[in-house]
């Protein structure tokens, strides 16, 4: 009996912390379980210091994949190869199952041409590390136009007006940026800057304001914001700036013209209802209908992906703050917040996969890009802190 | 200095700065033009002004300064000559309080022929970037409709819109207010 009691005491006392690590592990096992539904366990390593570093931080801003120091269901080495190029090798249970070798403008683009080809081999999803952005950088009230790859390497001042430029979009064929700038008289004005000579070349340059031009997909066309005509309005022209036709005429406020990835059909901000909504329209001219969103009053800077012509993020009010929202074209999924930044989330331009995109957070007096993964809501920071910089376009890859 | 903008205040300060540093000879000035030395004679300094340092204020806060808001003026334009005309919160619409000052403008170009109106339109920090430039856009028309309504002409007006680029960020409602204005700025040329 007593020796009975005494068994079950301890049996008693042992299955504590085993119940209480069950209760542990059960709750750690339900977010892991979650994870690996929808991440990839990897290994990511370099053969160099350097390729090691930045592969890690290229993988580590990939909502897709999981880095793991052994047992992940792929390791990916990356190593650099004759004529400055670096090789992707991809190994499953220690075989080899893909190398390729890719060359860059210098060893870091290779690097990230390789990392994005074995995103691509992995996962499935196109990879977009080679991106190239363009973006704003702001110092003591000048706001300068910049370039550089997506992890902020080799970045370049494009822009030295001594003023302030807004919005640099790309040209499809990364060759010239179109930017907003106040630099000549004061007045806002499109401008070109080819990145090969820098040259600057006025774009629009009517009364009022003229801003927000965006390309074509196909490079062929420029939407753009002009307020001559007594109201700012959405305009198409030419991609030398030429033939500029209306296409909306409202007593509203008209923004952020995108086109549709087939160039048929452009979105945009009016607040012909109210308030800021979404519409879309031909890109010809012609009806507008409003997106209905159904998510916020204020629904702004709508960016159309490329990568999944379904998708189209925007910045909404949420509160008193702004976070990014993505819309579903094809109504799988109900149009959904996606950023949780701490101050505001603006400005989102999708990347290449049509899944991560690229946002400003903002806060007062301080901008930062970040990386946002819109299905895991995982948020990296790629400018650093303490340096001001926003409204970021992308190029590639 | 609330009614300049950042760049434009920036400016001035540097100008000031600049200036200051160009004199080439400082004219010290005679002791006996000073208000002191003009008074009551070189020994008679007030003796609570003899040790004015920090430790002798009563309240350091410095809360009794206030914002030059003064007219800035140079051979192209008049900036503060006029107050602004402000609007409500995401509004363009211009309020029953605010028409005195554009009826003080349509008085201003009446006297004075030559000249014409810069209207320039300001958005809070709020927001975003394009559509914020487009409603100062706007805010910059409705002040300019107004004008028209009470006999100026469109010739003589000009618009621009800042949109939230001069705002001050982090600042306390009241500040915001001021942010959503039209700015008069008088063109003289």
């Amino acid at each position: 009996m007593q020796n009975s009691l005494r068994f079950f005491l301890l049996l008693f006392a042992l299955s504590l912390p085993a119940l209480a690590l069950r209760a542990q592990v059960r709750d750690l096992g339900d977010v892991s379980i979650k994870i690996d539904a929808k991440t990839i366990a990897v290994t990511v390593s370099g053969a160099t210091p350097e390729l090691d570093q930045l592969a890690n931080v290229a993988f580590n801003a990939h909502g897709r994949f999981r880095r793991v120091s052994s047992g992940g269901a792929f390791d990916i080495r990356f190593a650099p190869a004759a004529g400055g190029q670096v090789e992707a090798q991809i190994r499953k249970g220690g075989a080899v199952v893909a190398t390729q070798a890719f060359s860059g403008s210098s060893q870091r683009q290779a690097l990230f041409r390789a990392a994005d080809f074995a995103v691509e081999r992995v996962s499935g999803l196109k990879g977009f590390f080679a991106s190239k952005l363009a973006f704003i950088v702001e110092r003591g009230g000048k706001m300068e136009v910049h370039t550089g790859d997506l992890f902020f390497g080799e970045v370049r001042q494009i822009t030295r007006d001594n003023s302030q430029a807004l919005k640099p979009r790309w040209s499809p064929d990364g060759r010239k940026l179109l930017y907003t700038s106040y630099f000549k008289n004061g007045f806002p004005d499109i401008y070109q800057i080819d990145l090969s000579s820098l040259q600057r070349t006025a774009f629009v340059t009517f009364r009022g304001t003229n801003s927000s031009a965006r390309f074509s997909p196909n490079g062929q066309q420029v939407a753009m914001v002009l307020s001559g005509e007594g109201n700012p309005e959405i305009y198409v022209s030419t991609a030398q700036g030429r033939q500029v036709a209306r296409r909306t005429r409202t007593a509203a406020v008209e923004a952020s013209p995108c086109f549709s990835p087939d160039g048929s059909q452009l979105v945009y901000t009016s607040d012909a209802a109210g308030g800021p909504q979404l519409y879309i329209m031909p890109a010809g001219g012609g009806q507008s209908r409003r997106l209905a969103t159904n998510i916020s009053g204020y629904c702004a800077e709508p960016d159309w992906s490329r990568g999944n012509p379904n998708l189209i993020a925007f910045t909404v009010r949420v509160g008193r703050g702004y976070q990014i929202a993505v819309h579903d074209l094809s109504g799988r999924t109900p149009t959904r917040i996606v950023s949780k930044a701490p101050g505001d989330a603006i400005e989102p331009v999708w990347l290449a996969d049509g899944r991560h995109l690229i946002y400003t957070q903002r806060s007062p007096n301080a901008r930062r890009l970040f990386i946002l993964d819109t299905e895991t809501s995982r948020s990296t920071a790629i400018s650093a802190a303490g340096v001001q910089v926003s409204e970021a376009s992308v190029h590639g890859p | 200095m609330k009614l300049l903008p950042k760049t434009l205040s920036f400016t001035l300060l540097a100008c000031a700065v600049l200036f200051a540093g160009c004199s080439k000879k400082p004219k010290r000035p005679s002791p006996s033009d000073t208000v002191l030395g003009q008074g009551a004679g070189a020994g008679a300094l007030d003796p609570s002004a003899a040790d004015l340092g920090a430790a002798g204020l009563v309240d350091p806060s410095a809360a009794g300064l206030q914002n030059r808001s003064g007219v800035f003026e140079d051979e192209n334009m008049i900036k503060g000559l006029i107050q602004p005309v402000y609007f409500d919160f995401d509004s363009s619409a211009i309020k029953a309080s605010e028409r005195a000052k554009l009826q003080e403008a349509q008085k201003y170009l009446s006297e004075h022929a030559d000249h014409r109106l810069l209207l320039e339109g300001h958005c809070d920090w709020r927001g975003t970037a394009e559509y914020n430039l487009g409603l100062g856009d706007r805010r910059a028309a409705a002040a300019r409709q107004y004008l028209e309504s009470i006999g100026v002409a469109s010739a003589k007006i000009e618009i621009r819109s800042k949109g939230d680029l001069d705002a001050i960020e982090n600042a306390a409602e009241d500040q915001m207010a001021k942010d959503r204005r039209a700015e008069i700025i008088i063109l003289k040329k």
